[in-house]
């Protein structure tokens, strides 16, 4: 048996198994995009949450393994918190100052997988340019591609990952002062739900 | 001063009417109001079994429209409510601290205008008898 014989029978025993190499999976913001980032502030007042489709990122993902790691990107412009005046003072450079900083993100250092679909994930939180690590929670499902997912404008398999973590906001250099005060919290409560294809 | 007298009655009447119906219109909404996860259809979400998207964390909202209410609930037993159906109805997602809140503030304009009400009343009084005093002293022969 030749040594290219051995190749493809390693790797026929392999797709037998089942076994899977980690893939790589976009998150992908276009005109219909599926993506949801909101950050929530509570306040005595009242609750406002600010929204965008405009996520980003890439995932690599083992599902045979279950780990993974991957970098998602919020775009600061197009957070829609339901007033246009309150968008554009979320802009101005006392708060997340989109001039300087247009995109928050999150990258993974470390994915350890809890139960089901859960994950514990630790990575570096960037906002107004500011660096923090923080550890959360992550569910993580994968559709395999179908008819449903090719319909929903997705190519080949589909990743969903939903999670949400605090962030306290004098951290990244945002004060609160002014008319703010108590109409916008210390602490926001920032969630994720992002899709990401496979592209094959 | 009578006119000064006159505009602090009037003053802390209207205030002290309306102080009451702040507490009436405000437990109007809260007997319509009651814990639910907003949430919006996701066809995406759908791939996964979950028909929906939860909007930020559940919140007491003014239910304007039942029909808005869903069946379904979160894993804690929170009712879902469709921003969809608020949306076609045109329904803004009223939460129950924000009227609260405005109730509160009333509450403390209203009682700031009953104290400025009796601060000008105790004023006119006091000119009063100032002048009655004065009036009388410029009466008495010297």
């Amino acid at each position: 048996m030749n040594s290219k014989a051995v190749l493809l029978a390693a790797l026929g025993l392999a797709a037998s198994l089942g076994v899977a190499a980690p893939q790589t999976y976009t998150i992908r913001a276009g005109e219909k995009s599926p993506q949801v980032a909101q950050v929530e502030s509570k306040t005595e007042a009242e609750t406002f949450t600010g929204k965008t489709a405009n996520v980003t990122g890439r995932i690599t993902f083992d599902a045979a393994k279950k780990t993974g790691s991957g970098r998602i990107s919020v775009d600061v412009k197009s957070i829609d918190t339901g007033i246009p005046l309150r968008n554009d003072h979320l802009q101005e450079s006392r708060w997340l100052d989109a001039g300087k900083h247009p995109a928050i993100t999150f990258e993974t250092t470390q994915v350890r997988h809890i139960s089901g679909d859960q994950y514990r994930v630790t990575g570096r939180y960037t906002m107004k340019g500011v660096t923090k690590n923080i550890t959360t929670t992550a569910t993580v499902r994968l559709a395999k591609a179908s008819e449903q997912t090719r319909r929903q404008g997705f190519r080949g398999d589909v990743l969903q990952i939903r999670t949400s973590f605090n962030v306290v906001l004098k951290d990244h250099g945002v004060v609160i002062s002014g008319q703010a005060v108590g109409k916008v919290s210390e602490t926001v409560r920032i969630s994720i739900t992002a899709y990401a294809d496979s592209g094959r | 001063m009578k006119w000064l007298k006159a505009a602090a009655w009037a003053v802390m009447v209207i205030a002290g009417l309306a102080l009451p119906v702040t507490f009436v219109v405000e437990g109007q909404y809260r007997s319509k109001a009651s814990m639910h996860q907003l949430v919006k259809a996701s066809a995406e979400a759908g791939l996964f079994g979950d028909p929906y998207e939860e909007l930020g964390t559940p919140q007491v909202f003014v239910i304007e429209d039942p029909s808005a209410v869903l069946a379904e609930k979160t894993d804690d037993g929170v009712p879902l409510l469709s921003k969809d159906k608020l949306d076609e109805k045109g329904l803004y997602p009223l939460q129950m601290q924000m009227v609260s809140w405005i109730a509160g503030l009333a509450r403390m304009g209203l009682g700031a205008m009953i104290g400025a009400g009796v601060l000008a009343l105790v004023l006119a009084m006091w000119i009063e008898r100032r002048r009655a005093a004065q009036s009388s002293s410029a009466n008495q022969p010297s």
